[in-house]
């Protein structure tokens, strides 16, 4: 309960800190000039405040659509109560069934008082989506609660009744319920924790090879272009582009395995599995790349300061790395630390197929298993990684390029 | 070579000029065609020799799906002796592509698939260029839709389309019609956002402002200005469609989403993948190669279009 209070005054501040600084930039309150004002009707602040709002209404939304989309699946509830519930007596399979989904959040237990002969019988209804989608929000929300982190079965040899009790409890910022079938009762935020940096550490290393062969294949493109090494380079970038990229997937898994003979399944022991993934994710990944500082470049070619630089008799070499090079990779950096940030999401298909045990191979693992509790998590965190991305992308390039203006209107 | 020029202009020596006359034929004559948009275009791209050769490719996989499984025909087989007499065979006469891993013709199956999978494309590229147009034109043109319209991209963009496609198949019963709603739901977005930027950007251009201070109705700027401008980067937009849509339902078929009756490229390859494709490569090979073929000469041959129809580009 306390903690409960806690949120909810959180929340209460931010919303009034959100109407302040509105009415501070409308000039409805406030209006002598001191460092407070100043502070909040900076450019900067407002429209990183601004960045931090609509993101925010945008995971809201995300969880709302994957809420829907997966409740309004006619055997949602089905699922839940397959494959375990077989060593119960089938009078009691329907009982147990309800009280796991009212553990899980999805029903609630009421009394049905019949009220002529004065006894009251047990029974379920459903939670309204409102109600459940509104306490997801309060689970998700990051501040220190205590949170069940491993759900288990335990039947009282006594009476022979069994329910289900919170083996170990932590205190973690997100809560985002228990799986319900991949790893049955395990805190879908263990499991995050668990496969992230697994994601990250092989994601990193496609993205540090990427980053080195997409930079020179761009700029050798944007210096010799219409040449052979352009059009070279752009027949790869259409080729990998247009052809699906699981067909890519498979050519290269059958070429690492049939004609390198490496080990395509991965073992976080052995750096030489490391590869296939790496130069998996590096080929296609170097396509945008060098793609984009291609084109980046060339619009620098054009400008003035280059033609001066020309005109004072600098070495097109010199031109071209000092000065372009440094002005068209403004704009890239931005992907690049959006690509860092998304590496702890891993790739669907690569994990899966060369058996990583990341982000994205459970993802598909969970939808296989039907794990609904565990994909509504996994999309969750996802929508958050990449909004974050983006806005601590968009923020730190407004802080960094001076070049940026705040206001869409001037 | 200046100092030539003027002297010659300085000798004002009448000898080197003769009067030709004026003649009522030679100011009729255009020395030029008149610029036609259509025929340039068509021009512009029958120049460009890799765009044909990826035509004739189109034409080709379009013949072989319409009338591949009828030049030949062998149907799977279904008794599991039969499956492994048949199974994993080299390309002979009998089957021009070999044989799978599960007895089937990989011919026959590649072109039945490739019917499912080109027809899933063409239709949902229609209705999501379409619906795309429809949109990106409103967005452009009513300003208060602008915000809504941003956030729910936003929010699109921020869920993996994957993701979304999955949970909604799996609501869905699997179909070639619940595919085609899939695929059309989100997959407009792209070209309606990138249809209001054209559209923002012309509409503040000197040529658009100054033809509507002279007074042009709003059917002619649409013609006239905005058109013109936005045929190249639809089609370059549209270009992706075709190529997206069949890797989206190759990806789809990663799942397992279809009953086994139905044949898809996506299927196919899957399967393939899943077999023994170490040591009969020809049961992935040949899947993979016409999936290439068809996605690579759609995706090149509508850059190349998307090239001829820019104006820019024209003589």
């Amino acid at each position: 309960m306390g903690t409960m209070i806690l949120g909810y005054t959180i929340i209460a501040l931010i919303v009034c800190l959100v109407v302040f600084v509105i009415l501070v930039n409308h000039n409805i309150i406030m209006k002598s000039d001191n460092c407070v004002r100043r502070f909040i009707t900076n450019p900067l602040t407002y429209y990183s405040l601004k960045r931090i709002g609509s993101s925010l209404i945008s995971i809201m939304l995300a969880v709302a659509i994957t809420f829907v989309l997966l409740r309004s699946n006619k055997n949602f509830h089905a699922v839940f109560c397959t494959g375990w519930l077989d060593k119960f007596p089938n009078d009691a399979k329907d009982f147990t069934c309800n009280v796991y989904l009212s553990n899980l959040g999805l029903k609630e237990m009421y009394y049905n008082c019949d009220p002529t002969s004065e006894s009251c019988e047990a029974s379920f209804r459903d939670v309204p989506m409102i109600v459940q989608l509104l306490k997801y929000y309060y689970n998700i929300l990051p501040f220190p609660k205590e949170v069940c982190m491993q759900l288990s079965y335990e039947v009282d040899e006594a009476t022979n009744v069994g329910e289900w009790v919170c083996a170990n409890s932590e205190w973690t910022l997100f809560d985002l319920g228990v799986s319900s079938a991949y790893r049955k009762g395990v805190a879908i935020t263990k499991i995050v924790a668990q496969t992230m940096p697994v994601s990250f550490r092989w994601g990193i290393w496609a993205i540090l090879l990427d980053t080195m062969l997409g930079y020179p294949l761009g700029i050798f493109m944007a210096k010799y272009k219409d040449r052979f090494i352009d059009k070279l380079g752009k027949a790869y970038i259409i080729v990998l582009d247009s052809i699906p990229g699981l067909v890519y997937y498979y050519v290269l898994l059958v070429f690492f395995s049939t004609v390198l003979h490496w080990k395509t399944i991965y073992n976080p022991d052995d750096p030489m599995t490391l590869l296939p993934p790496v130069l998996t994710t590096a080929f296609a990944g170097m396509t945008g790349t060098a793609y984009w500082v291609r084109r980046y470049m060339l619009n620098e070619f054009s400008s003035d300061y280059v033609k001066f630089a020309r005109a004072k008799g600098l070495s097109e070499n010199r031109i071209l790395f000092i000065h372009i090079l440094r002005n068209a990779i403004v704009p890239l950096s931005r992907s690049f630390v959006t690509s860092i940030i998304a590496c702890l999401i891993g790739s669907f298909f690569i994990e899966n197929i060369y058996n990583i045990g990341g982000f994205g191979g459970i993802l598909i693992s969970a939808l296989n298993a039907e794990d609904y509790t565990m994909v509504q998590g996994l999309v969750v965190i996802t929508a958050i990684i990449s909004v974050v991305s983006y806005l601590i992308s968009d923020i730190s390039m407004a802080i960094a390029d001076p070049r940026i203006s705040f206001t869409a209107d001037e | 070579m200046v100092t030539d020029i003027e002297k010659i202009i300085d000798s004002e020596d009448d000898d080197l000029f003769t009067v030709v006359g004026t003649s009522e034929e030679n100011i009729e004559k255009l020395d030029s065609a008149p610029y036609s948009y259509w025929r340039s275009v068509w021009k512009n791209l029958f120049k460009n020799k890799i765009a044909i050769f990826c035509l004739v490719l189109i034409a080709i996989v379009i013949f072989f799906t319409i009338f591949g499984p009828m030049m030949l025909y062998n149907p799977s087989p279904k008794n599991p002796i039969e499956i492994a007499r048949l199974k994993n065979l080299s390309p002979n006469s009998k089957y021009w592509f070999g044989t799978s891993g599960r007895g089937e013709c990989i011919w026959t199956i590649i072109w039945e698939g490739s019917r499912f999978s080109l027809l899933l494309a063409a239709i949902s590229s229609v209705i999501n260029i379409i619906v795309g147009l429809v949109v990106g034109g409103l967005w452009g043109y009513i300003r208060k839709l602008d915000p809504i319209l941003i956030e729910f991209t936003n929010v699109i963009n921020n869920i993996p389309s994957l993701l979304i496609y999955l949970m909604l198949m799996q609501l869905l019963e699997p179909s070639f019609w619940s595919m085609v709603f899939v695929m059309c739901l989100f997959g407009w977005l792209g070209l309606a956002s990138m249809m209001r930027n054209q559209i923002i950007i012309i509409r503040n251009r000197e040529f658009n402002i100054a033809s509507e201070t002279l007074g042009s109705s709003s059917r002619a700027i649409i013609i006239h200005n905005l058109l013109p401008n936005l045929v190249s980067i639809i089609v370059q937009v549209v270009s992706g469609f075709v190529p997206s849509c069949i890797s989206m339902e190759v990806s789809l078929q990663y799942f397992n989403l279809m009953d086994s009756s139905q044949i898809t490229l996506g299927k196919v390859l899957n399967n393939a993948a899943e077999g023994q494709y170490v040591n009969y490569p020809h049961t992935l090979f040949f899947p993979a190669i016409v999936l290439m073929i068809i996605t690579i000469a759609f995706f090149y041959f509508g850059l190349a279009l998307a090239d001829a129809t820019d104006p820019k580009t024209h003589m």
